[in-house]
């Protein structure tokens, strides 16, 4: 599983490692348990990947400068 | 109060007043060309204007032949003539007769100038650029409110990637207000750090109208931004300080969107590629494995100890045939050198000789007597036929 060290690593920085490490995998000059052990982390790098592609929420909002809340902006309202 | 009975008339009115008033028939004016067009009659109608306020010229093509410099945007000039009003479409204008050159247009040399200023202080070295986030978890964007700017970014933010936050900061993009506006929405991001990159937008416009953005507070505030400043004035060929100090110029508000934002699926289908990269490297690494561990498992020699044997004796078999292909062939040789011999050999058969009806004599020992002088009176001999043998007497010899 990852672990919190993970969890505040950036997309690219995990992307940079996931890359790095298909890289290093697939040039198979490392020893059979290195081998397993870079594709466990591939394996492990892909899941916090695609979590952190699909985590983000979509919200879009507005600074209120009043009261320094943020609060939903309606596109439509603008005129598109 | 005055009733005017047609617009007509009105401008009629208005017309007249101007070119009664003595300050307004003839005069000249400085400022900055703001617009230059050129007819296909070869009239140039412009606008020359100050930092607050415009006004619409025309020269004729008479008056322009006889200008010695050609006028352009930007320039600073004096123009001379009168203020005309043209009912039919209701605008004021100057009628030039004259335009002189009074040097650098003010706004362009305040431009020149902060330039130089921030260039020769290094703010728009290279070294200085922050790199921008491929997925920002949240984006900051100021400009204004109202408008199609926001909507084109949140639009193709949307489009390019549909799980992304996006926080508005208002600000007045013209203007007095644009400067502390912009300003406080850059530090206010930098102070909430509630975003991962900052984009500085705006529409298109005139030079005066993105003015607002050479502006020095904003080129401070954007360099000393800790989150990444992407900015994106106007269209493609204006440029504003601002888009020499932020770490990436966008050309317009669209592309800011698009450059902030990795597409969604690109980067799905990279981490696909990736994930399947992963199993393929890892399996042919173990096939790999495994088919150098099969050439030892299936060697013959491991199976059957007997292996080595037959196959030195295979070896052997073959040598042999080899050797005995050979031999054959020697036999051969030897067989045909033997008949040659033979064939010679009969040549010098004597019997063959005594057939033609020679003879030959030896004694009785069956020497061959070669000379008559190993023989004496008396002795015996024999002379030798082809078909048999005379035993003789030697009566007497002669030479």
């Amino acid at each position: 599983m990852p672990d919190s060290k993970d969890n505040e690593m950036t997309y690219e920085a995990c992307m940079a490692e996931l890359r790095q490490t298909v890289s290093k995998l697939s040039e198979g000059k490392a020893t059979l348990d290195e081998s397993l052990q870079l594709y466990e982390r591939g394996v492990e790098l892909v899941a916090i990947c695609e979590n952190k592609l699909n985590e983000v929420t979509a919200r879009i909002e507005a600074v209120n400068k009043a009261n320094g809340t943020t609060d939903p902006l309606n596109i439509s309202e603008t005129g598109v | 109060m005055f009733d005017f009975d047609s617009v007509s008339r009105l401008n009629g009115y208005i017309k007249q007043s101007l070119a009664d008033n003595p300050y307004l028939a003839e005069f000249s004016v400085v400022g900055e060309i703001s617009q230059y067009t050129v007819s296909s009659r070869d009239h140039a109608y412009f606008s020359i204007k100050d930092d607050q306020s415009l006004i619409n010229c025309v020269i004729f093509s008479r008056a322009r032949s006889q200008l010695k410099i050609e006028p352009e945007v930007g320039m600073k000039v004096k123009v001379y003539g009168g203020l005309d009003f043209y009912g039919p479409n209701g605008k004021l204008q100057i009628i030039a007769t004259k335009i002189e050159e009074k040097g650098a247009g003010d706004l362009h040399e305040q431009f020149n100038k902060l330039f130089k200023k921030l260039q020769d202080e290094g703010l728009f070295d290279s070294a200085h650029k922050k790199p921008i986030p491929i997925l920002p978890r949240r984006i900051g964007v100021v400009t204004s409110s109202s408008g199609k700017v926001i909507a084109d970014i949140v639009n193709t933010i949307r489009k390019r990637n549909p799980h992304h936050d996006i926080l508005l900061y208002p600000a007045s993009v013209q203007g007095e207000e644009c400067p502390p506006e912009v300003i406080s929405g850059i530090r206010y991001f930098n102070d909430t750090k509630n975003v991962d990159v900052i984009i500085v937008a705006r529409g298109g416009g005139s030079f005066e109208d993105l003015f607002c953005f050479n502006d020095e507070g904003i080129a401070r505030a954007v360099y000393a931004s800790e989150i990444p400043v992407i900015s994106a004035i106007g269209h493609e060929p204006d440029y504003t300080i601002i888009d020499y100090i932020a770490d990436v110029r966008a050309a317009t508000p669209t592309a800011a969107g698009e450059m902030v934002i990795a597409s969604y699926d690109d980067q799905s289908k990279e981490i696909d590629n990736l994930a399947l990269n992963l199993d393929i490297s890892i399996n042919q690494f173990i096939d790999s494995r495994r088919k150098a561990l099969d050439v030892y498992k299936n060697h013959k020699a491991l199976h059957s100890p007997a292996y080595y044997a037959m196959e030195q004796k295979a070896v052997v078999s073959e040598l042999k045939t080899k050797l005995d292909a050979l031999s054959g062939s020697a036999v051969k040789q030897a067989a045909s050198d033997v008949n040659e011999i033979k064939v010679r050999l009969d040549a010098l058969n004597p019997g063959n000789v005594l057939k033609r009806g020679y003879s030959y004599v030896c004694d009785n020992e069956g020497k061959a007597i070669e000379t008559v002088m190993s023989v004496k009176k008396g002795d015996n001999v024999s002379i030798v036929l082809s078909d048999g043998t005379l035993l003789s007497e030697i009566k007497d010899i002669s030479n």
